[in-house]
């Protein structure tokens, strides 16, 4: 009741402010008055003609209060005012030159109430509050879930103080007749308070973790294409590695990895993506584990906060999971308010950017031919084909076909953005709908992911429960381009034509050598198609309970479904059909995968802080228990008769004996424990202790402890160093070492199992025999790592730097244990070897400028990271693996090998110091310092690590009123990278269209001194020394441009905000390394725009 | 305070079942502990093992056809750098040898691995009836000294020349990931017929073999009242008790225990069925008709083989392009002296690209296709006819000349009967004929030490007739 009056009387105290009108200071104004039996109100009136001043009251509170007398003579008419008020029960106060009358508050034995708000406005849970009283000891008190504390005022207050964790302590001055106080704490550095870990939020200023704090706005000022990719953008040590072949194609799956590669598998595996798979880190939605590619199609602006767990302090929480890394995405909490609809409509391009290609027109790629002698022969009949084949070629040429092939299968993908938000609520329920839909069309034509995502959160917030529901809906739908591989456009020649004059493909062209040369193009107009798909249910509900004071108790239930596959038809008029004159009954084939994924998760923890004084403890306990289901089935098909019916139903036979199913079912439990001491805000104590259970791990080790200690120390806050360095603001020593796990194999590996023969029986009896000796020993990787870190903020908080070294050693590798034969099994999983990463990673950022009332700030920011990774010992079973890699060679590219005291990243080339001037051959390096110019039996060295010595970003940001502008460059120095380009210039078989270098560079006659061999060379030139070099290159990775309308220009239009945002990524790369970019799907310049209107 | 101990009582609980949550069992495959909780996973364990012997003695394999047969010089060969070639001189140095004689060095123990895990669950079980149970220890005991012994006569030493000092091979009785123990000849030869003994014993108390007829127990289901189930039919194919008395005879001889060799091979001999009539008997051409080529009345044990296609036969075998074959010539004049055999009749002749002439292949292995309803489809690994030829070799003269006459009427062969002196080279010509790509041949030329291979002239020595532990299996690795 209080409180609505009071908003009444501030709304119209606003409505007459803009009319008062005075002339003399009010206070001096003196009144004569006599009145006899009159009612307040006329009263009030009398007064208001005397003194000219307002008054502003509500009737109704006059009722019942005894008609009064008054008479006075040349009074102060505050005083006349005061008598009258106070022995009837009413005070007044002035506002605004308003006098406002209302019933007394009580003061004396009243409850004094106050509230702690951090510095967004959010209630501070827990925060200790302080009154010092005169002549009495100092009286304690917490507050509530809402920030709320109250006590009961005894009248010798002097001042009330608040304090929290993390924040600067807040004194304010007790005055008799205020009842109600606001803190609004200031965070002591300018980070977010609060490290979200996934399980449980730690106080920011006393973790000893290495972690790195992503906000949504930083997100929305880097934010372009997907979340990962802005994850990258401003932490380069979450390391996106770059993936030359696949370039900007939408469907790809990012490698990411942090800190290194600390999990191998087999040497087969190191050729392929599987390696990766393992060296991912750990993605925690909101509590609970999502995937990589769910992560990429998540919308970023549902995303609240990102954090980037790397040392053990940090992710011993997550145990067995957490060796990889661990980052934790918080989504959008509703927030209170009227309802809010906010919608967003964007528009997204995807411009091809070709300038990595210089290929050669047709007059001189007919020169090359001709040069190359591929238009001569000793056979005369096959002479006369070949001038009739050079005859035509040329007349094309000179009829003016240059046909740009390159520019064939690409567009600028057009795409759109819709994305609907509502949200609202009060303190006791909030909610928040939104709906988005993404759509993205790559640069090759036909190729496009789209996203539609929705969710629903609701909260009832009650003083000592709350309850959250979060419902999360992903569809999405992927479509690879059917123009297939971006290379084999780079080989058309020029001067042939790609249509006929109907503008149909030609099927093909008849060229050296008896095969026919079959146009991608009459491919790419096929009814064959590639589409991946998935439909993702999710869905969290959060319990949270104060049991009692200092103790909380939250209870999360997560459960997960996926679905989805893979489907993938190729036409029977393909041409490697046409190839094969394949019978009908086998032309065609239908790929289809089909996926399911579900798993729940339940988890409870217990949270515990008390403060004492100086001793502030944070202690918790959490136990998770998980369970993932998998299963996936492929069925392939083939023999389509007819090319239009694409259906799976339409083919004719199975492709292979049967469908085949893949299934997985993983367990695992955790408990964990979490303790955070902190003396006197200058002393940090850390520990974590978890014991995870799994079903994948072998019987005999069927539970792995983890830990961490970390140990800080805030000198920053020493009053000596503040002596001293009285730049320094604040200042933090870090130190923290600990074991995490990573579970990188397969569910089953653990147990001895029998696969049953399904292909023949026994006399008519069926048989099963065990795959291999499962390992009941079997367990997870240990990984130990130490963590050496410093914050430090200084000039007034202008300048602030955080930096962390580590060395990261992963024991107990998993991997292929050699047995000897007479086991029957050569191999089996053991826990052997070790792999170690240091490194260091460093952000740092200045505000270069603030000026204009703060509405113009200018930061600069930048990032680094290194890491060295160095494979320790291996078992046998990879050496010898190992050996059959080692003696092999590819001219298409490297060959990875895993050796002892190399990394797992070093290239692996042949020597070769250059070209025989006379005969144009290639010259080989034996070990023993020898040449020669066959490669047979050649040792291969490594020549480094393709991974940078150094990722960075720069970026800047500039925000003036409600423009924002904000710059990223990434850089990478040191990378040892083979330059397959120029291997192909000295590599391409003539017959192919190439780099325009091969015409100048390759050697042609006796005396030409050239990096590059003989021209009419058909054999490959296998990866070697002379094609690799040290990486630098710069790029700008991403610029955003966006405007928030004034408020008071939109409301006009009833709109409560109003903001255009523009960003481009990847605009401009530079490298000293010239070679073709995107060599199976293209890379792009994305440029996005999008408008926001909120109501 | 006391809220929290409570509230980790609580939990506590719910912990200790956590064990049996965190046992999953693959769908798709079965986990050991989980076969062995049925009679029938017991079962399809043990037939597991004769599937993997399939690896071993398919027709073209290392031990049937291929090169066992190349080492015994028995096919001609072009010379080169094949891997056949290189076992045809038995230089088993290079890495490409190493590699094929390793993964049958493999492939033995992976079917003595999964016997050991078989072996392990016996122990314990208690969801099989005595006389399966019986049944299942005896075969599988039968098949791991079985393997043995085949690795033993591959890889151990010409068993005239034993190093008594020397430690040949690993035997293996248990299922783990630790090194195997390399024992000496001895120890090894005494596990050998331990196992061998043991696997007699338990199949003396079960196998249906003793109480009815081959032809009774090799029908396509269950006839017989007093075995119901599929599980105890076509014991022929099965390492039942006839096979474990043959390997009996074929390991003592081995061991030069000829005495013992006599002795089982007589018993199989004289075996009788409950008519009175041979359990085994010696085949004839009669059996050509029902395409039995490989005479499968006389098998003690003989491997089920679904399907050995005509494809693969052409190529081993008998086609444009077998390379499994020797020269009519050859075969005439150095086996059977021109001399008229019903063996004879078991070739075929065809013209070889590869060789550029006409060559002659065995058609033992043509009527194995699926499509073949007739043919036993039986791959011979004890025929009734070594029975025959240990008796021959082991008897006293004038006994060993009845056996020799009977076994050469058999083949519809000219008899004239042994003398002290030639009774060793005419026993090891007829193993040459009589196995032929049946992979016997290299043995008995090993077993007798003898000099030269007949079928080549090639001469021969100790070191020949040993093979070289693999190089996987010393492991060596930088």
């Amino acid at each position: 009741m209080r409180k609505k009056r009071f908003l009444l009387l501030l709304f119209l105290t606003l409505s007459f402010g803009a009319k008062a009108f005075i002339s003399v200071p009010p206070h001096d104004r003196k009144i004569t008055l006599k009145l006899t039996n009159v009612s307040m109100e006329v009263f009030l009136d009398a007064m208001k003609k005397q003194t000219e001043l307002n008054f502003l009251y509500n009737a109704e509170t006059f009722r019942g209060v005894p008609y009064i007398s008054v008479e006075v003579k040349n009074e102060k008419w505050n005083s006349v005012l005061n008598k009258v008020l106070a022995s009837r029960g009413y005070e007044y106060v002035v506002k605004n030159d308003i006098v406002v009358i209302r019933l007394k508050q009580k003061t004396d034995n009243g409850y004094v109430r106050g509230v702690v708000l951090d510095d967004r406005g959010e209630p501070l849970i827990g925060s200790t509050i302080i009154v010092k009283r005169r002549n009495d000891r100092d009286l304690y008190a917490i507050t509530n879930s809402e920030g709320t504390f109250s006590f009961i005022a005894g009248g010798n207050e002097e001042s009330i103080s608040a304090s929290y964790i993390g924040y600067e302590k807040e004194i304010l001055k007790f005055k008799t007749g205020k009842f109600d106080y606001k803190f609004q704490l200031r965070s002591d550095n300018q980070l977010t308070e609060v490290v979200v870990t996934g399980i449980f939020n730690k106080p920011k200023v006393s973790f000893t973790g290495a972690a790195t704090i992503i906000s949504k706005e930083e997100i929305k000022a880097s934010g372009n294409r997907n979340l990962l990719q802005t994850i990258s953008h401003i932490d380069p040590s979450f390391d996106v590695q770059e993936q030359n072949a696949t370039g900007s194609n939408p469907n790809a799956s990012l490698n990411i990895e942090i800190r290194g590669t600390a999990s191998i598998g087999s040497v087969q595996e190191l050729q392929t993506n599987v390696r990766n798979v393992r060296n991912l880190p750990l993605f925690i939605l909101d509590g609970f584990e999502v995937t990589s590619e769910r992560v990429m199609d998540m919308n970023q602006a549902d995303v609240e906060s990102v954090v980037i767990l790397k040392d053990a302090s940090a992710t011993a929480i997550y145990g067995s999971r957490g060796s990889n890394g661990v980052v934790v995405i918080t989504s959008v909490k509703p927030e209170t308010g009227k309802l809010r609809v906010s919608y967003t409509a964007g528009l997204n391009l995807e411009i091809p950017d070709l300038s990595s290609y210089n290929l050669m027109n047709s007059f001189e790629k007919l020169e090359l031919e001709k040069i190359a002698d591929l238009y001569t022969s000793t056979d005369f009949t096959t002479q006369l084909k070949l001038n009739e084949l050079y005859n035509d070629n040329l007349t094309s040429a000179n009829a003016g076909v240059n046909t740009d092939w390159i520019h064939k299968p690409v567009q600028t993908g057009v795409g759109q953005y819709h994305k609907i938000d509502i949200g609202g609520g009060n303190d006791q329920f909030r909610y928040i709908l939104n709906m988005s839909y993404n759509q993205l069309t790559g640069a090759m034509k036909g190729s496009k992911r789209d996203n539609v995502n929705g969710g629903m959160t609701i909260s009832y917030l009650l003083k000592k429960v709350r309850f959250t529901n979060n419902l999360n809906l992903g569809i999405n739908k992927g479509e690879s381009s059917p123009y297939g591989l971006f290379a084999k456009y780079v080989t058309m020649n020029p001067y042939l034509r790609p249509y006929d004059d109907n503008g149909e493909p030609f099927v093909s062209y008849t060229t050296f050598g008896s095969s026919l040369l079959y146009n991608p193009l009459y491919d790419a107009a096929q009814t064959s198609f590639s589409t991946n798909d998935y439909t993702n249910i999710r869905n969290t509900t959060m319990l949270d309970l104060d049991i009692m004071k200092d103790l909380r108790l939250n209870l999360s239930i997560g459960f997960t479904n996926q679905k989805g596959g893979t489907d993938q038809f190729t036409s029977p008029k393909q041409s490697s059909y046409l190839q094969l004159n394949a019978e009908a009954t086998s032309a065609g084939s239908y790929y289809q995968k089909r996926d399911e994924q579900s798993s729940y998760q339940f988890s409870l923890t217990t949270s515990y802080a008390k403060i004492l004084g100086e001793h502030s403890l944070f202690f918790g306990v959490n136990g998770q228990l998980m369970e993932t289901q998998t299963n996936s089935t492929i069925v392939q098909v083939r023999g389509f008769v007819n090319d239009q019916m694409t259906d799976i139903s339409n083919g004719i036979s199975y492709y292979g004996e049967k469908p085949s199913t893949t299934e997985s079912t993983v367990r695992s439990v955790g408990l964990t424990g979490t303790l955070n001491y902190n003396y006197a805000g200058r002393y940090f104590f850390d520990a974590s202790y978890r014991v995870d259970g799994a079903s994948s791990f072998g019987s005999l080790s069927r539970y792995a402890p983890f830990y961490s200690l970390g140990l800080g120390w805030a000198f920053g806050s020493e009053k000596f160093v503040k002596k001293i360095f009285p730049f320094i603001n604040s200042g933090k020593f870090r130190y923290s070492y600990g074991v995490t796990g990573s579970l990188s194999f397969e569910p089953y590996q653990a147990l001895t199992t029998y696969e049953y023969n399904t292909t023949s029986q026994y006399t008519g009896l069926i048989g099963a025999s065990i795959l291999g000796y499962g390992n009941p020993n079997l367990k997870w990787q240990n990984t130990i790592q130490h963590n050496w870190g410093i914050d430090l903020s200084l000039f007034n908080n202008r300048l602030m730097i955080n930096a962390n070294f580590y060395r990261k050693s992963t024991d107990n590798l998993l991997t292929d244990s050699y047995l000897s034969l007479s086991h029957g099994y050569s191999s089996y999983k053991e826990n052997i070897g070790l792999i170690r990463n240091t490194g260091y990673d460093m952000q740092a950022s200045v505000l270069v400028l603030k000026a204009m009332n703060n509405t113009l700030n200018l930061y600069l920011r930048g990032g680094l990271s290194h890491n060295k990774n160095v494979l320790v010992k291996l078992s046998d079973a990879i050496k010898r693996a190992n050996e059959l890699y080692s003696g092999q060679n590819y001219s298409g590219g490297t060959i990875s090998e895993y050796r002892e005291g190399h990394s797992v990243d070093d290239l692996y080339v042949l020597q070769s110091p250059g070209v025989d001037p006379q005969s144009g051959e290639v010259l080989y390096l034996n070990d023993d310092g020898t040449v020669t110019t066959s490669h047979a039996d050649l040792k291969k060295i490594s020549v480094g690590s393709s991974q940078p010595k150094i990722n960075g970003r720069i970026g800047s940001s500039l925000h003036w009123r409600g423009l924002n502008l904000d710059f990223i460059f990434g850089f990478r120095l040191g990378a040892k990278k083979l330059n397959l380009t120029l291997l192909n210039v000295e590599n391409s078989v003539a017959k192919n269209n190439s780099d325009r270098r091969v015409l100048v560079t390759r050697w042609q006659k006796p005396g030409d001194i050239t990096g590059f061999k003989s021209i009419k060379s058909t054999d490959s030139t296998n990866p070697n020394n002379r094609f690799v070099f040290t990486e630098k290159t710069l790029t700008l990775s991403n610029v955003n441009l966006s405007y928030d309308f004034p408020r008071n220009w939109i409301k006009r239009f009833n709109m409560e905000r109003l903001s255009f945002v523009t960003s481009m990524s990847d605009l401009f790369y530079w490298s000293n390394i010239e070679m073709q970019r995107g060599t199976d799907y293209p890379y792009s310049i994305k440029p996005t725009f999008s408008l926001t209107c909120t109501f | 305070m006391k809220k929290i101990i409570y509230l980790i009582l609580g939990i506590l609980p719910f912990c200790t079942s956590c064990d049996d949550w965190l046992t999953v069992e693959p769908k798709a495959l079965s986990s050991k502990d989980k076969i062995f909780e049925s009679e029938s996973g017991y079962s399809d364990a043990l037939i597991g093992l004769y599937l993997e012997m399939q690896n071993i003695y398919k027709p073209s394999n290392f031990m049937v056809g291929g090169n066992i047969e190349n080492m015994a010089n028995n096919y001609m060969i072009n010379e080169g750098t094949s891997i056949a070639y290189y076992l045809y001189k038995h230089d088993y140095a290079k890495t490409d040898v190493d590699n094929v004689l390793g993964s049958v060095f493999l492939s033995y123990y992976k079917v003595i691995a999964n016997a050991n895990v078989l072996l392990e669950a016996l122990k314990v079980q208690n969801v099989l009836s005595e006389q399966m149970a019986k049944d299942i220890e005896g075969e599988a005991l039968a098949i791991r000294a079985y393997m043995h012994f085949e690795l033993l006569r591959l890889w151990g030493p010409v068993p005239t020349a034993v190093n008594a000092s020397s430690l040949y091979l690993p035997y293996v009785s248990v299922a783990s990931t630790d090194p195997y123990e390399y024992i000496s000849y001895d120890k090894y030869v005494s596990k050998i017929s331990t196992d061998l003994l043991r696997a007699e014993e338990l199949l003396l108390d079960v196998d249906p073999l003793l109480k009815h007829s081959n032809s009774e127990m090799n029908t396509t289901w269950a006839s017989q009242s007093d075995y119901s189930t599929l599980f105890w039919y076509s014991r022929q194919k099965r390492c039942n008790i006839y096979a474990v008395k043959g390997l009996l005879a074929r390991f003592n001889l081995w061991i030069g225990d000829k005495q013992k060799a006599y002795d089982y091979a007589k018993e199989v001999l004289d075996a009788k069925n409950l008519n009175g009539l041979s359990k085994f008997t010696l085949g004839s051409r009669q059996d050509f008709s029902s395409t039995n080529y490989v005479f499968f009345s006389e098998h003690l044990f003989g491997l089920s083989i679904t399907e050995f296609s005509s494809y693969d036969n052409n190529l081993a075998f008998i086609g444009r392009y077998a390379s499994l074959v020797n020269s009519q010539t050859n075969i005439n004049a150095k086996l059977y002296e021109y001399q008229s055999d019903l063996r004879q009749s078991l070739f075929i002749s065809t013209y070889s690209y590869s060789f550029g002439a006409t060559v002659w292949g065995t058609k033992k292995y043509t009527s194995m296709t699926t499509t073949d309803y007739s043919s036993p489809k039986s791959i011979p690994l004890i025929r009734l006819s070594e029975m025959f030829l240990i008796l021959i070799e082991t008897a006293p003269l004038s006994e060993a000349n009845q056996y020799y006459a009977t076994f050469r009427a058999a083949r519809e062969a000219a008899y004239t009967p042994l003398t002290d002196s030639n009774r060793n080279l005419l026993v090891l010509k007829e193993y040459i004929k009589e196995f032929w790509s049946e992979g016997q041949s290299f043995f008995a030329y090993k077993r007798l030490d003898w000099p030269v291979l007949l079928m080549s002239n090639m001469s021969m020595n100790e070191s020949n007739y040993i093979l070289p532990i693999p190089a996987d299996e010393l492991g060596n690795y930088k």
